[in-house]
């Protein structure tokens, strides 16, 4: 048989891969010495010049683009072609800069016949689903998105915090890895976005005895593997992206513009991120809307970690403004946020609604206003719920206490839309157990809690914190692992071995790695750990401003799903509660019960599902209101 | 007139040849002794320009050099008798290229370099009128895209 | 109304090697994707020497591909592409009425050498492209090596193209070369321009290209003496093959190895006999400034590592043919003509539906004159030589004649319009003041005219015509002038500078000259020998035989031997026809020509002696069996390349060009024979004897009959076409001051 040539530049000379010399990646006789191509690079290009994509003036987005396919991208379709990368300078060639978790939204959706990634998911510092589906999102319908990414077996992890190198080649396979996949879990992560196949055979893509041609080998046809090459087709969806046809309008005066509808999230300067957090929840669920999002937290980072554009306003009391003036400022940022992204949906997830926001929604009649309006409200905040009156719609996420509540918002049911609780993350959608702890550095056996009280600006649980954590760290035996945040700081770990301070959002992602939680009852951690079965002591937030946090709690302990400990209980108490969550029977028990909670009621549903289909379903076909 | 500057504002009947003044575009300006006479043969039968040239070398040839004025491709008439002659594409000839120049300017602009070139102190005409010929000639027709 | 185009190229089509040949596969392509083009022609100031329009794109406008564009037309095209800055670097000379979508200028060298010497100025280019045409002005550089040296900050109104105008080749006119295992000796050569800055400093050269023979075989395309010039004796293993716009893929497939080193003098912009050489898939081996340009594609090195380089593929045939087809790939994937159809897609505007190219004819050029000048009384030869040139042109372009011939009346009955002017000598005016005269009339006539090509067919050349002449800077003015001069006429050629372009008409017997013009044959337009008609219109033998009344059986012996109004040719030529009439079987046919004078008193000697007036007498030329003629250039070349065995006398007189030497280069390559009437005249017998005996005149018909040939007036007459719709840039109009 002749000897295998490569396709692209038709050297046939092939020597070994490059890279580190413990990646788990080093192979073979597969490296073009005329072009630098690999396995995949071929396969994609054979793909390519078989289907006749190699002409006609394509519009190609090509991220981290290797020069073996970029130098023939750029003669053929000339300024069609697109290449971008996170670092521009590396590359021998012009490259756009393009950084896939803030910019993503300063490109047009639908608009690249191409979008082309190879082994770059693996390296994005931030949700890398969000960037596969905002990627995704770019191609036309009818368009293909063609991307390859490691794997290794042992399940998909991940750590986005400061990992050194060599820890990330251990866990990931290579130094600059931020997470690896697997072949096992692929459907539940990444093809939690994406429409990806069930196996992978090569082979239908091109035949075998071309593939043996082009050097592709046999080790790389068939399931899941570095050089496994995903083409998905986008598919045309119920609703048009692009100008849809007259006949399907709803009775609605404007006509409908080729770009899809924006939604805007607005949030206020609440103390912790909950808000935010249902908000992340539900933006990162809708399919084809582009979201943006307008808050006053200064949490608003982790917005942007998610890849949504964020735009940040001071609330009047850090900035001495006065308030008449600054809601009409308010206001007129809104307007100017809803124009811009082409928001027909404003979602707002607070209890107080500002001035400026009922302004806004004023001068804009045409513009869907939805309110996410949990429960359990403290019994003064009654009269903020008037302002249900400018919100047509008031979604009221599930609480598993909902029963106890006794807020004002309970009397306010008539209009409102119970939906399942909310939460970011499915409990489904976590890293187990093993994989967790290994991303995380922590020892597979060692029993390992989770305190997390101190991300808070109440005092008294800082300070209860910091005992509690004195407490366990002087058990031996015991990790414990704590959440940093920009409030928290970051001071060193108290312990080498068993004091972890992770930065990790969402934290609930890796909440399997820990065997109890010390945390307060807010909204999300509550459900959080009540659908996850997180064996829990919880210590509420009892600030006036905030939700009834203690009902929440009292609540679960009554049914026996977690324990209870107030800050104002006394230290005899508290050295129980924790002699008693450090026992494996009564984790168990703890597990089981909140099982039965959770499983209620067909199981778990997440409202902010719900919410998200609602957005982009049965609103839109129905009219407004 | 005259680009070059050297065509005096003249017309066809010249002061004495005494008057010759300096910087003319005269042919013999440099053998100012000789006057000329030209002799307009436009029309003519080419047979007849034989007789006329006989004619008028007895009656001028002495006293002054003739330069015929013709409209007759049959140049060796004049050749073969050692006559001096200026050539003007005759009415036919301007009506076949008419699309090709304005005949009405530029004969026009070449009568007076003739009489410029040559200050006769006579202008003789045998057949048609050299007035009535340049009245003639016609303007230049259209072309496509002119 | 506007003529609606897809693409107008606009560019000096003069160029030779890569610069026409790219832009005739741009053009190509363009038009096998049903794009409606046109082609400005464009003068520019880069070429001084009269090149003619490159054959490449002459084909295209001859076949259709493209639409000749005349600088009059009224014009849309959706995309105007103007083809190397420097032709635009000065004004135009005269208004366009063209617009434009979208404006691109290509520009196809960096903005600075490798000395760092500007190459153009890129605000005169931008700000005159942008006042002709009336558009923002798009540059399209055709490499990331021409795109860095462009400034930061652009001119105002121009932009920056966001992808290159990478060079095209059209892969089906450059075949793979045969797939051969090179083995020593290993054949390596090159392909370029007879240029010695192409080529190597001496030190280097050997290097390069080795003197091994038992190794090495070095061919070498477009190269001949220069060479020799450059590096003194060439080495016997080096085979030089003169430059020739044909084959070159064949001359490609010969090679192993293409090896391409230069004078450091020389920047190379782009190369594209390099592309050419890549895509018949050759191992390239190139100086290492390449590298950016061509990436794997080639390999790279010193001169001193030519032979190891070599060495390492001859030992490696895996290797070798690995590098074979990344250099044929490299071009099919990056320079491949079909590319560029989705390129001009992309670099054009929608077509506007509302101008829309309408279907149908495109409208007719324009009519332009061609004024057509010369001088002499003496015979018809430079007034036939220009009615030749006349006849040829294309119906756009009207010829007009001014002449000092009297047999002005041959252009008058060929349908052309035409002045006379008289001659000082006739006149016995003092020259000067003649010359005076004559600019004058000169001028009137031009500026009625308004000819867009002025033709001039004489040796000498006068003084009021240069004058008139300069009062029209913009008239492309051509000087067809025809070589084996005198010594004494040199001082003519100091007029060469007045003209745009000397054309000369070529010699048969030109390795007989050694006069003044031969040493300039480098700065000239060389064509063919030019003839009136060519030999294969003339009348069948039968019906010129019968038009003259020639019967058969009788041998036709043809006399033309010139007026003689300034070398007396009485004598011989009663001599000559005595002796031919001696036999029985013989018809003497004198042929006059218009301007004989009466008074030669020709007295008829018999029956068969006939006196006939003919013009063109060569129409008539095969019911000639033999012909006793002068050697005047016409009648020289219709004699010989009209296969009319023929005793030639020349014409010997001081101010006629050099007969005798085309009739002794006749007699010494057996085509005629020569008689000298001052050496020969008492061997009239044995000439007469030889020029009837029909073995000789055989073989001079079948000698004659071997030469290939074309009509020269037919390259005048193409050349005449192609400079007529010009637009100049090859002066700075601004600069037009006081004449």
């Amino acid at each position: 048989m002749a000897r295998p040539t490569c396709n692209i530049c038709g050297s046939s000379v092939f020597g070994d891969t490059y890279g580190e010399k413990d990646s788990a990646f080093l192979r073979q006789n597969v490296r073009c010495e005329g072009c630098g191509s690999l396995e995949r690079h071929r396969l994609i290009f054979e793909v390519l010049r078989l289907r006749g994509l190699l002409s006609g003036n394509r519009r190609i987005l090509h991220l981290a683009p290797e020069e073996c396919l970029a130098t023939l991208f750029r003669s053929r379709f000339g300024s069609r072609y697109l290449g971008a990368d996170i670092d521009p300078g590396q590359f021998p060639f012009a490259v756009a800069r393009l950084d896939l978790c803030r910019d993503l939204p300063t490109l047009a959706p639908a608009s690249f016949d191409i979008v082309l990634h190879n082994h770059v998911l693996e390296h994005v510092a931030c949700d890398y689903r969000a960037v596969a589906a905002g990627l995704h999102r770019l191609v036309k319908p009818g368009g293909l998105h063609i991307f390859s990414i490691p794997f290794l077996e042992g399940g998909f992890r991940e750590a986005l915090d400061e990992h050194i190198g060599t820890e990330r080649t251990a866990r990931f396979g290579q130094s600059d890895h931020m997470r690896i996949f697997s072949p096992g879990d692929l459907a539940a992560t990444l093809g939690s976005v994406l429409p990806l196949p069930a196996d992978y055979d090569a082979t239908r893509l091109v035949p075998a005895e071309r593939l043996l041609a082009i050097n592709v080998p046999e080790a790389a046809w068939r399931g899941f593997n570095n050089n496994a090459v995903f083409l998905i087709e986008r598919q045309e969806d119920g609703r048009a992206l692009e100008a849809p046809t007259p006949a399907v309008q709803p009775a609605s005066p404007a006509p409908r513009p080729p770009r899809p509808d924006g939604v805007l999230f607005v949030s206020a300067n609440g103390i912790g991120q909950g808000h935010l957090t249902r908000q992340l929840a539900v933006a990162r669920r809708l399919k084809h809307r582009p979201s943006a999002f307008l808050t006053m937290s200064y949490s608003a980072a982790i917005v942007r970690d998610l890849g949504f554009p964020v735009h940040f306003v001071p609330h009047h009391g850090l900035t001495g403004e006065e308030p008449a003036a600054w809601n009409d400022r308010l206001a007129a940022e809104i307007g100017l946020l809803l124009e811009a992204y082409h928001a027909t949906t404003l979602v707002y997830d607070v209890n107080f609604v500002f001035d400026g926001v009922i302004k806004a929604l004023g001068e804009h009649s045409g513009v869907q206003a939805v309110w996410i309006r949990r429960g359990m409200w403290p019994a003064h905040h009654a009269g903020y719920i008037g302002a249900g009156a400018h919100f047509p719609i008031v979604i009221e996420p599930g609480d598993y206490a909902g029963e106890c509540d006794g807020g004002p918002t309970v009397a306010d049911r008539a209009k409102t839309r119970l939906v399942p609780p909310m939460l970011l993350i499915d409990p489904s959608e976590r890293t187990e157990r093993a994989a967790a702890r290994q991303a995380l550095g922590l020892p597979q056996e060692a029993t390992v809690i989770l305190l997390d009280l101190s991300r808070s600006a109440n005092p008294d649980l800082m300070r209860f914190h910091a005992r509690l954590l004195d407490d366990l760290l002087a058990r031996p035996d015991l990790h414990v692992v704590e959440l940093q945040s920009p409030l928290t700081g970051s001071a060193a770990p108290r312990h080498p071995a068993r004091h972890h301070r992770v930065t990790l959002h969402p934290a609930y992602a890796a909440s399997l790695a820990w065997d109890a939680a010390i945390v307060r009852a807010s909204y999300n951690t509550f459900h959080e750990t009540i659908a996850g079965g997180i064996p829990t002591l919880f210590v509420p937030d009892e600030s006036p401003d905030m939700d009834r946090q203690v009902d929440r709690a009292r609540w679960a302990q009554a049914r026996g799903a977690a324990l209870l400990h107030r800050v104002e209980d006394g230290e005899t108490q508290r050295a129980a509660a924790l002699d008693r969550l450090l026992r494996p029977d009564i984790r168990a028990g703890l597990t089981a019960a909140c099982a039965a909670i959770a499983g209620a009621d067909g199981g778990w549903r997440n409202g902010a599902e719900t919410l998200a289909r609602m957005l982009e379903g049965s609103f839109d076909e129905g009219g407004a209101e | 007139m005259g680009i070059f500057g050297w065509l005096p504002q003249r017309g066809p009947k010249p002061a004495a040849p005494d008057d010759a003044p300096e910087q003319t575009l005269a042919i013999y300006a440099s053998q100012p002794a000789l006057t000329t006479v030209i002799v307009t043969l436009i029309g003519i039968e080419a047979e007849q320009i034989d007789e006329i040239i006989d004619v008028t070398a007895r009656r001028f040839g002495k006293k002054h050099r003739i330069v015929y004025l013709t409209d007759s491709l049959d140049f060796m008439r004049f050749r073969d008798r050692n006559a001096i002659f200026e050539y003007l594409p005759s009415a036919l000839e301007q009506k076949l290229h008419a699309a090709e120049i304005s005949w009405n300017a530029y004969l026009a602009r070449r009568w007076r370099l003739l009489v410029s070139k040559w200050q006769p102190v006579h202008v003789i005409g045998y057949g048609q009128n050299i007035d009535v010929f340049l009245a003639a000639a016609p303007p230049m027709t259209a072309r496509t895209d002119r | 109304m506007s003529t609606a185009l897809d693409v107008l190229f606009v560019a000096d089509v003069r160029f030779e090697g890569g610069t026409s040949t790219a832009l005739a596969v741009e053009i190509r392509t363009a038009a096998r994707a049903g794009l409606r083009t046109g082609l400005l022609a464009i003068k520019g100031p880069l070429l001084g020497l009269p090149f003619p329009m490159h054959p490449d794109l002459r084909r295209l406008i001859d076949e259709g591909l493209i639409e000749r564009i005349d600088p009059d037309m009224r014009l849309h095209a959706r995309l105007v592409l103007i083809h190397h800055p420097t032709i635009i670097e000065n004004r135009p000379t005269r208004p366009l009425s063209i617009t434009a979508d979208r404006l691109l200028v290509v520009l196809h060298h960096p903005m600075y050498d490798g000395y760092g010497r500007r190459q153009y100025d890129l605000d005169r280019v931008v700000a005159h492209a942008c006042d002709a045409f009336g558009s923002d002005v798009f540059l399209a550089p055709v490499s990331t090596v021409v795109r860095d040296s462009l400034p930061r900050r652009l001119p105002p109104y121009a932009h920056m193209l966001e992808e290159d105008w990478g060079n095209l080749i059209d892969l089906d006119d450059w075949a793979a070369k045969p797939a051969r295992q090179p083995a020593y000796p290993v054949v390596i050569g090159r392909h370029s321009r007879p240029d010695p800055l192409k080529w190597p400093t001496a030190e280097e050269v050997l290097l390069a290209y080795p003197a091994d023979g038992a190794r090495f075989r070095v061919r070498a395309l477009g190269a001949d003496a220069f060479l020799a010039e450059k590096y003194g004796t060439i080495p016997p293993n080096w085979e030089l093959v003169p430059f020739t716009w044909d084959d070159v893929p064949a001359f490609l497939g010969t090679l192993d190895f293409y090896v391409y080193f230069h004078d450091p003098a020389w920047s190379e912009a782009f190369g594209r006999t390099i592309l050419e050489a890549l895509a018949t898939g050759l191992v390239v081996i190139l100086p290492p400034h390449f590298a950016l340009l061509f990436g794997r594609a080639a390999v790279y090195g010193e001169p001193a590592d030519v032979e190891r380089l070599i060495d390492g593929f001859v030992s490696d045939p895996e290797r070798y043919r690995s590098q074979s087809e990344q250099a044929r790939r490299f071009v099919e994937n990056n320079h491949d003509a079909a590319i560029y159809a989705d390129r001009l897609a992309r670099i054009m505007a929608a077509p506007d539906e509302a101008v829309a190219p309408q279907g149908g004819l495109f409208p007719a050029l324009p009519q332009r004159n061609v004024l057509f000048a010369s001088s002499n009384g003496i015979g018809v030869g430079h007034l036939a030589q220009q009615l030749a040139i006349a006849q040829r042109l294309p119906p756009g372009l009207t010829p007009v004649f001014a002449t000092m011939s009297y047999s002005m009346k041959a252009a008058v009955q060929q349908g052309y319009q035409a002045h006379f002017l008289p001659h000082h000598r006739i006149l016995d005016a003092d020259p000067e003041d003649w010359n005076t005269c004559l600019a004058e009339e000169l001028f009137e006539l031009i500026a009625h005219l308004r000819p867009a090509v002025f033709a001039y067919d004489a040796t000498a050349v006068f003084e009021g015509v240069t004058r008139a002449l300069g009062a029209f800077p913009d008239i492309f003015k051509i000087w067809v002038r025809r070589p084996l001069w005198r010594e004494c006429h040199r001082v003519f050629l100091d007029f060469s500078d007045r003209f745009d372009a000397v054309i000369e008409p070529g010699e048969l017997a030109e390795t007989f000259d050694h006069g003044p013009t031969a040493a300039c044959r480098k700065e000239t337009f060389l064509v063919p020998p030019v003839l009136h008609l060519d030999p294969a219109e003339r009348m069948a033998r039968e019906s010129a035989r019968a038009a003259l009344d020639l019967p058969e059986g009788m041998t036709v012996v043809a006399f033309q031997l010139g007026s003689g109004a300034n070398f007396d040719m009485r004598e011989v030529r009663g001599a000559l026809l005595a002796e031919v009439l001696r036999r029985p079987d013989t018809i003497a046919l004198e042929i006059r020509s218009p301007i004989t004078p009466e008074a030669a008193g020709l007295e008829r000697l018999g029956e068969r002696h006939r006196v006939v007036e003919l013009f063109p007498s060569f129409r008539f030329s095969n019911a000639f069996d033999a012909a006793i003629t002068a050697a005047g250039y016409n009648t020289f070349h219709e004699q010989v390349l009209g296969a009319i065995p023929t005793l030639f006398v020349p014409n010997e007189a001081d101010e006629m060009d050099l007969q005798a030497s085309r009739a002794r280069w006749a007699e010494l390559t057996g085509r005629g024979w020569l008689m000298r009437r001052d050496y020969d005249l008492g061997f009239v017998a044995a000439h007469v004897e030889r020029l009837l005996d029909p073995v000789e005149r055989e073989s001079v018909v079948r000698r004659c009959r071997s030469i290939a040939w074309t009509n020269g007036a037919r390259d005048i007459a193409r050349y005449v076409e192609d400079h007529a719709r010009i637009v100049r840039t090859d002066w700075d109009i601004t600069k037009l001051g006081s004449l």
